[in-house]
């Protein structure tokens, strides 16, 4: 029987692991802020909203309940963080620069969106998001039949200014957008092997979220990014154009 | 949180030391050469038969496998090739745990094996030396290491075969196997009809991704051909050649001696002999026996007379324990990996009775049991040919022809007294009953039919000739 080659699969699965790693220090980062943060709002960043004011009107979810009696209110200038984990279906077409047959690649993966940024008024933020993929084993369709690739995976990885915005501060409904660069990356870890392409991304959400504590909410999260990335890779140059249709429960902060 | 911080990192490094690649491998460095080290395992076998594997035998023989190569795909010299010899714990340890026969650290320029010379893991090094860090997808790398070697498997069935696009995206873990079978057929093709150069540049640029979009397209960018038209005409069977394909052996290794010296069969210096030539004459060879030792290759087969073409595309001829051949019709070489006990060039097939020189078969030669002679022809027309052969008989025996048409007879007088066609009770017989014959001269008539339909032409032909007591 013939013998198999060793490689790197070390490596890869380091690899994995390392980003395990990383995202476990980004999920435990807000959290820390979190616990270091004021329990209550300083009296200067507190709406202008009469003291007797009933309590925002939250549309409950089935999600954990709004915490009675406290202040959950979105207010300007407040630091905000948002942790959105979900699904995403990946749909992308392949195209070589020579113009010969492309490839379509598709397949479900996992979704993590991490924002940060600040309130420059009540309900409307600004900031910086790092949006991430994760498909593995996708499909790939070429020339009519389908084959999938296992051990592989497909990382996007985009880093982009957004925009969300509540129209009322009070509800839950909010919508948005995103404009970034984005990496590409796909993998095989049979070998080790990693290939990375660059290109731009778009993406708009729209979502619910209803507090669960003072400054805490909870909502899902649907969105679709656009993206197009150039790579080029053993000689063959070439264009990807994807679209990324995710659901996803969000965590916010503010 | 900087406490739970510095936890994590630390947890971190300390995966990060110890997931940095396999451990060691175990054993001792006994011998090194020119481009070997030889580590032997505590583990290993260290009775003979592998005894001799464990020194400078083994790497005399790793050596050798070197230079047979080298005239091939021409390695650079430089970095030494560490061969670790293991026992099968370590073995299964050092190869990533999984139940394999052997392997090879690209990284490290090291094989792990449980006896040498293991040719596939020694051309995955020499690629590695030909390409560094080079990695193509596994039907490039597997197929690469099925693609030269000398004797090293069944061939590939060629009329088996699956969509390219799924070769491409399998691993060396798959059950099918398709990258060793197909990617072989693959490279040899791309070998035989573009060059060695040709492939080697190949495999330095070729995709390291499993995708078969992308493999195609850099096929064809390099190539200018299309990966599906390769993939058809690889798989063709053409007239003449076998339905399977076998690795490319270099045949640099000399060729069996004719002058009746000695034959020295040592598995570290002469793993395989091409065959001699004998341009209008005949071949004729007896099987020896290995001196005490394993065979990498070992099987039923190591005392017969296996013929095999150097491309890897001819049909095997032989089998059996002594054969008489005329140079194969279509001038490639051929070699044989049987120890052998003769062999000497003449006139030994001719194509009158009385040009015919005797082959004096050796004392002992059907004593242990019922023996074979094969004889190998070489058509040149669609007619049919008569071939003459003169055989000197040790000891009485009893013969058996397997032509329809053979004819034996104690002289050249085939068609005279007791030789006269039907056979007499005198013992000219034809056919497959025993004929007893007495020492002395035997004289044969081998008459292979004329070409019948779908034949191709030249062709070797071949008939059979068993002795036994």
């Amino acid at each position: 029987m013939p013998a198999a080659r060793i490689n790197l699969r070390r490596w890869v699965s380091m690899g994995g692991t390392t980003i395990a790693f990383f995202a476990c220090l980004c999920v435990a980062a807000p959290t820390a802020k979190a616990q270091t943060a004021p329990s209550t709002p300083t009296p200067a960043a507190l709406p202008a909203a009469p003291a007797t004011a009933p309590a925002p009107a939250i549309v409950q979810l089935s999600l954990p309940a709004p915490t009675g009696g406290r202040s959950s209110k979105r207010v300007r200038g407040r630091l905000f963080l948002r942790l959105a984990l979900g699904t995403v279906y990946l749909h992308e077409s392949w195209s070589p620069k020579s113009g010969d047959p492309g490839a379509v690649y598709g397949g479900w993966g996992t979704a993590l969106d991490t924002s940060i940024g600040r309130t420059l008024r009540p309900g409307f933020t600004v900031g910086g998001r790092w949006q991430f993929a994760a498909v593995v084993d996708a499909n790939e369709s070429y020339r009519g039949a389908t084959y999938v690739a296992k051990q592989t995976a497909r990382f996007l990885d985009t880093i982009a200014v957004f925009v969300d915005d509540f129209p009322n501060p009070r509800r839950g409904f909010h919508f948005g957008g995103s404009v970034g660069v984005l990496a590409a990356s796909n993998f095989d870890t049979v070998y080790g092997t990693v290939s990375t392409g660059w290109g731009a991304a778009v993406s708009g959400h729209v979502g619910y979220e209803t507090f669960f504590s003072n400054r805490w909410s909870v909502g899902v999260l649907a969105g679709l990014a656009a993206y197009r990335y150039w790579a080029s890779e053993a000689g063959v140059s070439s264009t990807s154009n994807g679209l990324l249709p995710t659901l996803a429960l969000s965590f916010s902060f503010e | 949180m900087v406490g739970h911080l510095r936890l994590c990192a630390c947890l971190a490094l300390f995966w990060l030391a110890a997931g940095c690649g396999p451990p060691p491998m175990p054993g001792v460095l006994v011998g090194e050469s020119a481009h070997f080290r030889l580590f032997v395992d505590p583990k290993f076998d260290l009775a003979p038969p592998a005894a001799y594997m464990q020194g400078a035998d083994g790497l005399a023989a790793l050596e050798t496998d070197w230079a047979d190569k080298r005239t091939m795909l021409g390695m650079p010299e430089g970095r030494k090739i560490d061969y670790h010899l293991l026992g099968a714990d370590h073995l299964a340890s050092a190869c990533d745990g999984g139940a394999e026969s052997g392997c090879e650290l690209q990284d490290k320029l090291e094989i792990a094996a449980p006896y040498l010379p293991y040719q596939h893991e020694l051309m995955h090094a020499y690629m590695e030396l030909l390409a560094p860090g080079a990695l193509p997808v596994p039907l490039v790398v597997e197929g690469a290491a099925q693609s030269i070697g000398c004797g090293t498997q069944e061939g590939t069935d060629l009329t088996y075969i699956v969509p390219w696009q799924q070769a491409v995206t399998e691993t060396s873990a798959d059950r099918g196997a398709d990258v060793y079978s197909e990617g072989g057929v693959l490279a040899r093709y791309l070998i035989r009809t573009k060059g060695v150069d040709a492939f080697v540049r190949y495999y330095r640029q070729a995709p390291e991704r499993r995708d078969p979009a992308l493999f195609a397209e850099n096929f064809l960018n390099f190539w200018n051909m299309s990966i599906d038209d390769v993939w058809a005409a690889m798989h063709a069977v053409e007239a003449g050649a076998a339905t399977t394909d076998e690795s490319i052996c270099p045949c640099s290794l000399p060729a069996l001696p004719t002058g009746g010296e000695p034959i020295a069969n040592d598995l570290d210096t002469n793993p395989y002999w091409t065959l001699p030539n004998a341009p209008g004459g005949s071949v004729v060879l007896t099987a020896g026996t290995l001196p005490p030792g394993p065979s990498p290759s070992s099987s039923s087969d190591d005392d017969k007379l296996i013929f095999r073409d150097c491309q890897g595309t001819a049909p095997l001829f032989g089998d059996s324990s002594a054969a008489v051949i005329q140079s194969p019709s279509d001038g490639r070489q051929r070699y044989l990996q049987s120890p052998v006990a003769s062999s000497a060039v003449a006139d030994y097939l001719s194509e009158t009775c009385e040009g015919t020189v005797p082959f004096q078969l050796p004392a002992g030669f059907f004593e242990a049991g019922q023996s074979v002679l094969q004889t190998i022809a070489r058509q040149t027309t669609a007619a049919g040919i008569t071939m003459y052969l003169q055989i000197q008989i040790p000891s009485a025996t009893q013969v058996t022809t397997y032509g329809p048409a053979d004819e034996i007879c104690d002289s050249c007088a085939f068609d005279q007294g007791p030789c006269q066609s039907p056979p007499s009770a005198s013992g000219a017989v034809v056919g497959p009953n025993l004929s007893p014959v007495a020492p002395g001269p035997l004289y044969l008539k081998l008459t292979f039919p004329s070409l019948g339909p779908g034949g191709f032409l030249p062709a070797e032909v071949a008939d059979w000739i068993t002795f036994q007591n």
